[in-house]
């Protein structure tokens, strides 16, 4: 299978892109490095597939997500490259432009962004960079789609054909070595042996790793150490700055400037948010405003409206309906006790779940998100890692697993690692109905200030912790920063509510599936016993399994079978955590279950509880996405243990002090 | 002179790239920051934290101690 | 011959929903442990391969 391959500097809407081209609906953000996997799709209606891949500024990676670009380039093959170039940064994007005409593949340009160049005073005059790249460029807006027909139709037409006979000389000493490496280099590589030649001079590593498989690289690196001679510099410097000479010329023969109107709303909010004494405690009260919207003043109100639908006309129009079909006691109590319970426990914090998304989503959309990992970077070099880190945290609110991924934008390795091995103290969405439900209960009032604790609660010991590793295990490695901060966005309002439905889309799916399957597993558990059948639920399966670590949690305060038996099942899914307290705690009436929770638990244990649920240990499928990214279990075994050790040791503290103090 | 000598809203051209960090400097390059270019501070993070600066009308924040590497006039 | 109906009912209903349960429990545990991002939200559609560094 041949590919269409999307290339472009980060940020410049290639995913937009990929959406409008295949209809799909991936994941698009304004900062650098919301793409960090290759995305599959088909063009529609003509069955071509097309490839989305992360951002890279040139083929030489610097990071995880820019590997798999280039790795892409090496192993995949592809019958077209679509280039999408941001006109407001023309210069610095043809530096990634000449390397792909270079590659000699079929080549479209999809110039993105004219309007912000024009905003910014440049005019480029498409017709003319086409006739001086030799390739077709296609103007496009990527955000609305304007421009993917013409862009379709220009990849139909150029695919598999030729490529263009852009040539650059690179001077006598360069061009000889180029010469030279050509003869040695096989004939099966892929890409053009100019091009393999000009990168491996360029001291690419990632081709010199694909070289090495193939034959001895002594030879070339001799070559490359004699024309390093002969030029008096890198050699990489020096084709850089041939290239940049090269791309001014294209520059000046196609792109008009005028006189730039000043970005005033960038200007205006960067002055704002990026103030000096306001720009961490403007986030902090946004941070605040969120939580309050999410828990006090929207969410709650409408998760309530819902918990009364469900356990009130919901319940007896099923059970009527069951009578009707004439089914059996057992029957009943599963669909009753066991689903309706399981499933619509936690199908209540729908509208909380998805009010968050939406702020998630914006932050994303705006290009707030960059501003935000370099107001925090001073603190995150304090602890030995940088801002960018920050980025992979506030996507794991939503989720881990693809906070995890995020990390690959994270240069270091030692401080990709460590965002990736404190990920799961960020306190994911599915730990949310955890603490709606016991907040709910037992902090009514002051709900949303108890819940924005645990979040900050779960991002000062993914901090602390930070600080321990980056002073013991990984001493004396350099940490650097480095952020493109892209010009603010007014979100559009279908963008937004596709993300945030993208985001809880997944959720409600979830439920569907697997909390549904899982309610069931429990609810059975609870009614088989290792004395027989349809047994009180002090007797049952799941109070035995339960009651195994029931001892062990009693310092925390929550020493019933009922906590253990929940805690067990969350690792499967942190949702099933609420799932199976309600299952447990079911009565067939409204408000029943926080009437029953709160005669087993008091506010102090719930408090200890719920810091439990947020520390204790990542869900299975972030532990296996950790598993994949570090490639070895040593290190996501050592990610669950701190995360088991911490929580017990904080709940504890929790409870204990509480407990000295008279605290209940 | 060097890049965190300039005060908010100044504007000075790149002479040198001093940056020791390879990949840090490799990647200034591909933001396009490098000799001969106009960079301009826009802000300064409070307690020695990053700078931002804009080069092309592109924002970038980095931090402190490469900025003052990066030797401007 | 109506207790005969009311306990085929009963046997469908009760059934579909083990069945349909134990599938989706299988196929979450299997999908969440291969860390193709099961619980993500671009689960459905992430051709991604995960995979780790080569």
């Amino acid at each position: 299978m041949s590919y269409v391959a999307l290339f472009g500097n980060p940020n410049t809407g290639k995913t937009s892109l990929f959406n409008c081209l295949t209809g799909s609906y991936e994941y698009v953000g304004n900062w650098s490095g919301v793409t960090v996997e290759k995305k599959v799709g088909v063009l529609r209606q003509h069955g071509v597939p097309v490839v989305d891949l992360p951002g890279i500024y040139s083929l030489q990676p610097l990071s995880r997500d820019e590997g798999v670009a280039t790795d892409f380039l090496l192993t995949e093959p592809c019958s077209a490259i679509v280039n999408i170039v941001d006109a407001s940064q023309l210069q610095r994007n043809l530096h990634l432009t000449v390397q792909l005409l270079e590659f000699g593949r079929p080549l479209i340009i999809a110039l993105n962004m004219v309007d912000v160049a024009e905003k910014r005073g440049i005019k480029i005059d498409a017709v003319k960079l086409s006739r001086h790249l030799g390739v077709p460029v296609v103007p496009v807006i990527a955000r609305t789609g304007k421009g993917a027909k013409e862009l379709e139709r220009a990849i139909l037409s150029a695919k598999d054909g030729h490529h263009s006979r852009m040539f650059i000389d690179y001077g006598v000493e360069v061009e000889r070595a180029i010469r030279r490496i050509a003869e040695q280099l096989p004939d099966d590589v892929p890409g053009d042996k100019r091009w393999m030649a000009l990168q491996f001079l360029e001291g690419n590593e990632r081709l010199a790793a694909y070289l090495r498989d193939h034959f001895d690289l002594s030879p070339l690196l001799a070559i490359r150490k004699e024309t390093e001679q002969a030029l008096g510099c890198q050699a990489a410097k020096h084709i850089y700055e041939t290239r940049d000479r090269w791309i001014s010329e294209t520059i000046a023969a196609a792109a008009i400037e005028f006189k730039p109107k000043p970005l005033t709303l960038t200007e205006k909010v960067d002055a704002v948010v990026t103030n000096r004494y306001v720009g961490l405690p403007i986030f902090l009260a946004l941070m605040y405003i969120v939580f309050m919207l999410t828990f006090n003043w929207l969410g709650t109100p409408l998760a309530d409206q819902l918990d009364t639908f469900f356990s009130g006309p919901l319940t007896d129009w099923l059970s009527r309906l069951l009578d009707w079909a004439g089914a059996s006691p057992f029957i009943e109590a599963l669909v009753l006790d066991g689903i309706v319970a399981g499933v619509g426990g936690v199908l209540v914090f729908v509208p909380q779940i998805f009010i968050l998304f939406f702020f998630i989503s914006l932050l994303e959309d705006s290009g707030y998100m960059a501003r935000v990992a370099m107001v925090m970077d001073r603190l995150m070099e304090a602890i030995g890692l940088n801002g960018k880190a920050f980025i992979p945290m506030i996507i794991g609110f939503g989720c881990n697993v693809p906070g995890v991924m995020a990390a690959r934008t994270i240069e270091q390795p030692k401080e990709r690692l460590l965002t990736m091995l404190l990920l799961p103290f960020m306190s994911c969405s599915a730990r949310l109905p955890v603490y709606a439900l016991f907040a709910g209960t037992f902090f009514i009032h002051e709900q949303a200030l108890v819940v924005f604790s645990l979040y900050v609660l779960g991002i000062v010991v993914a901090l602390g912790l930070a600080k321990l590793f980056s002073s013991t295990v990984f001493k004396n490695e350099s940490s650097l920063f480095v952020i493109e901060l892209p010009p603010y966005r007014v979100p559009q309002a279908l963008t937004l509510w596709r993300s945030t439905w993208e985001k809880g889309k997944g959720f409600v799916r979830k439920a569907g599936t697997f909390i549904f399957g899982g309610s069931v597993a429990i609810w059975l558990l609870t009614y088989v016993g290792p004395h027989g059948v349809g047994v009180p639920m002090d007797d049952s399966l799941l109070a035995a399994i339960g009651g195994l670590i029931a001892p062990l949690l009693a310092p925390l305060g929550f020493g019933a079978w009922q906590a253990g038996a929940a805690l067990i099942t969350g690792f499967l899914a942190k949702e099933v955590v609420v799932s199976t307290m309600n299952i447990i705690y079911h009565v067939r009436e409204a408000n029943g279950l926080e009437q029953m929770i709160a005669a087993h638990f008091t506010p102090l244990s719930a408090l200890s509880f719920m810091v439990f649920v947020l520390l204790y240990t990542p869900c299975l499928a972030t532990v296996a996405t950790i598993r994949k990214e570090t490639g070895s279990w040593k290190w996501t075994l050592l990610s669950i243990g701190i995360a088991l050790t911490v929580a017990y040791m904080i709940s504890f503290l929790v409870y204990q002090v509480g407990m000295m103090f008279h605290f209940q | 002179m060097v890049l965190t000598d300039l005060h908010k809203g100044e504007t000075a051209v790149v002479v040198r790239l001093a940056v020791e960090h390879e990949a840090l400097k490799q990647r200034l390059l591909h933001l396009g920051v490098k000799e001969g270019k106009m960079v301009r501070v826009k802000a300064a993070m409070p307690f020695g934290g990053p700078v931002m600066v804009e080069v092309d009308g592109q924002a970038i924040g980095l931090r402190r101690k490469e900025a003052s590497s990066i030797e401007v006039k | 011959m109506k207790g005969e109906s009311v306990m085929i009912a009963n046997i469908i209903i009760g059934g579909a929903i083990f069945v349909y349960a134990g599938w989706v429990l299988v196929r979450h545990v299997k999908k969440s442990a291969k860390g193709t991002c099961a619980a993500c939200h671009l689960a459905d559609r992430c051709s991604g391969s995960c995979g780790p560094e080569r």
